[in-house]
């Protein structure tokens, strides 16, 4: 009789223990699923396109591992016990019920024990009150909410097409890309350096109508800069060149445009540079088009307008200087060099910042035009 | 008679003894329940305590209302540096027997009583200390080569001052583990001051006191306490916060043990376990709690540690150190 009602009290505590450690596994899973969900997610962006059914997997594997934790974690009787005399006023009468039932009593305790047992068996009935009224319990609720936000998120970015998360993997995998290792960027550099020419040509011919298509309608060179359309000495083929010629310093790299795979046939460029080599002798590389443009990214159309050096405007050759051309350097299969130029040769502004041109700049190369054109 | 039966009227007597034991001290030694309380547990756990107070506080009030209360046999040394051990546990003496003939006879000293008061114990000699706590250790007096069992029940109460240690004798460590209990009468609170004129403005109550047990009662308690069930668990438990008493000078910052130098002795693990049978027995049961272990750990485990000096410069006490440690070994429960 004793025992059996001191066993009730164990078997509801069991019970109890039992279903608390099922909501911790249940919150521990929650959390950990919502883990891995924004895990996947970042993998997802940033790596490799997870499928959606392979997290599915990894999150019901989580949830049935840790509830399989739970279920094989059965409370033992000294544990349940333990609990109700720590939390249920048992004052360690059911611990010592459970010691003295697994070894006989000496006549010395045997009062002692037979007045336990009436202690413990009249504590059953306020245990079992305590077990069944309001008691903190294990909060599943923000685990699992958390874990619903992050896989419904999850199932939205995954699901989404491969297009869109495309860009993120590819800058990250820019990221991790060797600086000597320009092959993604070149791939960009003749169609650069063919928009770059367009615009030469369009400078260079100033009576030829403003292009709706390019990227800043105010580059190009008004009516009145057609005097000297016949491109002998004019001014239009330094500035569709690339006034980097004047110090030679950063703007007189190597081009995209002298790469073999650019197109070779007879480009604005090319035009451009026989019309410097007419003006002078000084070598010239302004024909290298491309190359301030190259790395400036991935938009030809916005690429040429790049305007990344504002001081350019200010190293402004001397325009009453003769400049000094040299023809050989845009010849096709000449090696291409870095020479510096002997001497700056009156030029207009760069092309590189005539392409991208403000309209403070575009009026200042047209008012030059004018100023330069018929005297020459 | 069955054993239920009988446990009902063993633990169930005894129970209602302690309790009204317990009852009669507190309305004769107002505002001191704690200290009443340990008190009765250390003198039915067999064991002698070391009452510390200022004075006034009725220290000696409490063992006079305890020996009435119980109708036990009680004696008061006054210690004084030159209290010699005889003086305490007794010297032979010449006498002449009604015939003429004349022997030497042992007479016993005032260590022969079941509850002695050995006030501001610190004051006597480290010899007559010595004498004292052989008789507390042995419960016998040894003279001459014959030794003399000391009465029983015997419970020896020994007070000190906290102030004025000029001209005393401290107790040696050793000496002071001999005690189960060390007791620190704290200052009455202003209702209990209030209600202690009531009681005792013009008389003494432990004078008026009728007993409500004898001896026999005090032993047969005791003797049944020592039946109490203790549980595996507790006793892990017990020995837990014996071994969180020991030193760790390389712990943590927050870890309190690095204020210990000397830590517990089995012997306190022993009156632990002792003392809190007692107190289950107090409270109705038959079977110890890790309660009953804490409730008298601080009075248990205060003089059995002994702290590093830089921790006693920093003004830490013992108290306070041992308070973190039973703090943290029942959060560890």
């Amino acid at each position: 009789m004793n025992d059996a009602t001191v066993s009730t009290a164990l078997v509801s505590v069991r019970r109890h223990l039992w279903r608390e450690d099922a909501l911790l596994a249940m919150r521990r899973a929650g959390w950990i699923c919502a883990a891995a969900t924004l895990f996947a997610v970042v993998v997802h962006l940033l790596a490799r396109p997870v499928p959606v059914a392979a997290l599915l997997v990894v999150l019901v594997l989580i949830f049935v591992a840790m509830l399989a934790w739970a279920a094989a974690h059965r409370p033992s009787d000294p544990d349940c016990a333990w609990w109700i005399d720590r939390h249920l006023g048992g004052a360690s009468a059911f611990t010592t019920w459970l010691d003295a039932t697994t070894r006989r009593p000496t006549a010395e305790n045997a009062r002692a024990v037979a007045w336990m047992q009436r202690w413990a068996v009249a504590k059953v009935p306020e245990v079992l009150r305590s077990l069944a009224g309001p008691r903190p319990t294990v909060r599943v609720a923000p685990s699992m909410l958390s874990m619903i936000v992050c896989a419904l998120l999850a199932l939205l970015v995954l699901m989404l097409p491969q297009e869109a998360a495309s860009p993120l993997r590819q800058n990250s995998a820019g990221v991790a890309q060797p600086p000597g290792d320009k092959a993604a960027t070149a791939v960009d550099a003749p169609v650069v350096a063919q928009v770059a020419s367009e615009i030469a040509g369009a400078l260079r011919s100033s009576d030829s109508p403003r292009e709706p298509d390019r990227g800043r309608p105010g580059a190009a060179p008004g009516p009145g800069t057609t005097a000297n359309d016949d491109g002998s000495g004019s001014p239009d083929a330094p500035s569709t060149s690339g006034g980097a010629g004047n110090d030679g310093t950063s703007r007189d790299q190597p081009s995209a445009s002298r790469d073999p795979t650019t197109p070779t046939g007879p480009s604005p460029s090319a035009a451009g540079s026989v019309a410097g080599r007419e003006a002078g002798d000084s070598p010239d590389t302004r024909g290298d088009v491309g190359t301030a443009r190259v790395p400036g990214g991935t938009n030809p159309a916005r690429g040429v307008g790049s305007r990344s050096m504002p001081t350019a405007i200010d190293r402004q050759a001397d325009m009453a200087r003769q400049a000094d051309f040299d023809d050989s350097i845009a010849r096709p299969g000449r090696p291409m060099t870095n020479a510096m130029p002997t001497a700056a040769a009156a030029t207009p502004p760069p092309a590189a910042d005539t392409a991208g041109l403000s309209p403070s700049e575009t009026s200042y190369v047209q008012a030059w035009m004018k100023a330069t054109g018929p005297g020459r | 008679m069955t054993s239920d039966a009988a446990a009902d009227d063993a633990f169930g007597d005894a129970h209602r003894r302690l309790q009204d034991l317990r009852a009669i001290l507190e309305r004769v030694i107002v505002g001191q329940e704690e200290v009443v309380g340990h008190l009765i547990t250390a003198l039915f756990a067999s064991g002698h305590v070391l009452i510390e107070g200022l004075p006034g506080l009725g220290k000696t009030h409490l063992a006079k209302a305890l020996a009435a209360a119980l109708g036990l046999q009680w004696a008061r040394v006054q210690c004084t540096p030159d209290l010699m051990p005889a003086d305490v546990t007794g010297a032979e003496i010449y006498v002449t027997a009604a015939g003429g003939a004349s022997t030497f006879a042992f007479r016993p000293g005032p260590v022969f009583a079941q509850l002695v008061l050995v006030d501001e114990i610190n004051r006597a000699t480290p010899r007559t200390q010595s004498a004292l706590l052989e008789a507390m250790q042995e419960s016998q007096v040894t003279h001459a080569g014959v030794s003399h069992r000391l009465p029983s029940p015997f419970c020896v109460l020994a007070t000190q001052n906290p102030i004025e240690l000029e001209g005393t004798y401290p107790l040696p460590e050793a000496q002071l583990d001999r005690f189960m209990f060390k007791l620190t009468v704290p200052f009455p609170t202003r209702d209990a001051l209030h209600r202690m004129l009531d009681v005792s403005l013009d008389s003494e109550p432990s004078d008026t006191l009728q007993p409500i047990a004898g001896p026999e009662d005090v032993l047969r308690i005791a003797q049944l306490c020592r039946t109490v069930l203790v549980a595996a668990r507790c006793k892990d438990a017990a020995v837990d916060l014996i071994v969180a008493t020991q030193p760790d000078p390389g712990g943590a910052s927050a870890d309190p043990r690095r204020h210990i130098r000397y830590g517990a002795s089995p012997r306190a693990l022993q009156a632990l376990v002792r003392a809190a049978r007692v107190r289950a027995v107090m409270a109705g049961r038959a079977h110890v709690d890790v309660d009953d272990i804490a409730a008298v750990a601080l009075p248990v485990l205060r003089h059995r540690v002994l702290l590093r000096l830089e921790s006693e410069l920093d003004g830490i006490d013992a108290d306070g150190a041992l308070g973190s440690v039973i703090e943290g070994w029942r959060a560890r429960l």
